[in-house]
């Protein structure tokens, strides 16, 4: 099998094993996006919804590798990555329709409950603080432009496997600043998405408010982490042919790994959590949630919900700036293809 | 130490606002939210039991012309400090007494023994804290 093609099944049996715990990862009151009583997924029937899952999946899975390896075979090379999106759609209705089967077993969720306290609660680390990775991206801007007769005719902004250059930007002020824009669109998503959790989600309180303040910090520090890291990343691809032009070489994989380990770091305690008990349910009500995993509540003035299928927070799509939310991403990835 | 919370019960009668209202009032004259005691904002208070802006405004709103919060534009809605009960009128005194007959009348056909109402009135009534 060719290179890119083992890349992408390890990357389809990575994310097959990962999606087969995924289902097991939330609330001790939620399983498969329905409010069910504690120890449910221990019964026959919660046993049976699990089985069926998986089948799905791996078939799934199997399907989306076959697709992957006769696309590369035939050198159909843009259908590769089509399998990605057969064993995500798989996932998808799989879920779906076992939330459904489910749906008989469910059980009214517990009331909503509100604290009184005044709202004191603050970033990790806080908002000045996370102004530092701009500060970053501007000294590295600074720098680059102050060096730029060491700069190459082409510049790497993309490498493969092998750590190898495949993806080139010209010596424009375009071209150059590049990274640093897209470093500076990133940082404003994830400081924008811990906001959203911080101001715009219902905060600890009742029974399980203990699991749910652990649960929000543990989100907010990864958001955070990655509000520094990622800055950092461009920052270090903006820099670099600077560095090497004066004989100082930034290994790539560093560059690329530091990030990895910072998300690792801080999704590990969240995915812990997610196994504890006495985690309660959310009191978002089961009726809102689409398919079990998106939620659309008019009545719920919540920008963002802890998610019900995955560890994290989502939209409550019925708020209208979760289209602008929705629309960030979009805007990075058109703004990269600009920059190129 | 965690404050005072409150719930919202989607299957009971009353409407949002007034389960907002009515267990504010309650912490209030109970003790667990003192004079000069600051509330969450509108915007936070409904995020987090999950109902429209409007009914948290429309119960501090009412908190307020029933003298129990102090809200103003752009500050915190404060427990107002009152000095003193206001006096108590015949008609009230009567309107309460009717809410009690009906209630006491509803444990009696749950199932309450006299003394068991007596106990909990009584006990409801202890409660009553140092605001007013």
């Amino acid at each position: 099998m060719k290179g890119p093609a083992t890349f992408l099944t390890g990357m389809l049996l990575a994310l097959g094993a990962l999606f087969h715990w995924l289902p097991l990862w939330r609330r001790e009151n939620q399983y498969f996006g329905v409010t069910t009583p504690a120890g449910f997924e221990r019964t026959p029937e919660g046993r049976r919804a699990l089985r069926r899952f998986r089948i799905w999946l791996w078939l799934g899975t199997a399907v989306a590798i076959m697709l992957t390896a006769a696309a590369t075979e035939a050198g159909w090379r843009p259908l590769a990555p089509a399998g990605t999106l057969v064993q995500t759609i798989t996932v998808i209705a799989a879920f779906a329709v076992v939330h459904r089967q489910l749906t008989p077993y469910a059980i009214e969720p517990q009331p909503r409950t509100a604290s009184l306290d005044p709202d004191r609660e603050r970033l990790p680390g806080g908002l000045a603080a996370a102004m530092i990775p701009v500060a970053i991206l501007a000294a590295a801007a600074i720098y680059v432009a102050t060096h730029w007769e060491l700069l190459p005719d082409r510049i790497p902004v993309h490498w493969g496997l092998d750590g190898r250059p495949n993806g080139w930007a010209d010596r424009t002020p375009r071209g150059v600043a590049g990274p640093l824009v897209v470093g500076f669109m990133l940082w404003g998503v994830m400081l924008g998405s811990a906001i959203a959790i911080l101001k715009g989600s219902p905060r600890p309180s009742g029974e399980s408010a203990d699991w749910t303040r652990r649960f929000r910090r543990a989100n907010l520090r990864l958001l955070m982490a990655l509000v520094w890291t990622m800055p950092l990343l461009f920052a270090g691809i903006a820099v670099r042919p600077v560095f090497e032009a004066q004989s100082i070489t930034i290994p790539v994989w560093l560059i690329t790994v530091a990030p990895l380990v910072a998300i690792l770091a801080y999704t590990i305690p969240i995915i812990r959590l997610s196994r504890e008990t006495g985690s309660g349910g959310d009191s978002t009500p089961d009726r809102c949630w689409y398919w079990g995993q998106f939620y659309y509540n008019r009545a719920d003035p919540a920008l963002m919900v802890e998610k019900r299928f995955g560890v994290g927070y989502t939209l409550n799509f019925a708020n209208p700036v979760s289209w602008l939310f929705l629309a960030i991403p979009v805007a990075v990835v058109f703004g990269v293809r600009w920059l190129r | 130490m965690p404050g005072p919370t409150i719930r919202i019960d989607p299957r009971a009668q009353a409407p949002a606002y007034r389960q907002v209202v009515d267990q504010i009032r309650t912490l209030i004259v109970e003790g667990a939210l003192g004079p000069g005691a600051e509330l969450p904002s509108v915007r936070r208070l409904a995020t987090d039991l999950g109902v429209h802006f409007n009914t948290v405004a429309e119960a501090y709103r009412t908190l307020a012309e029933g003298g129990w919060l102090e809200v103003s534009h752009g500050r915190a809605a404060r427990v107002r400090e009152r000095s003193s009960a206001p006096k108590l009128e015949k008609q009230t005194e009567r309107r309460f007494r009717e809410r009690l007959r009906h209630l006491v009348a509803e444990m009696r056909a749950e199932g309450f023994t006299a003394a068991q109402i007596a106990d909990e009135l009584a006990a409801a009534a202890s409660h009553r804290g140092g605001s007013l």
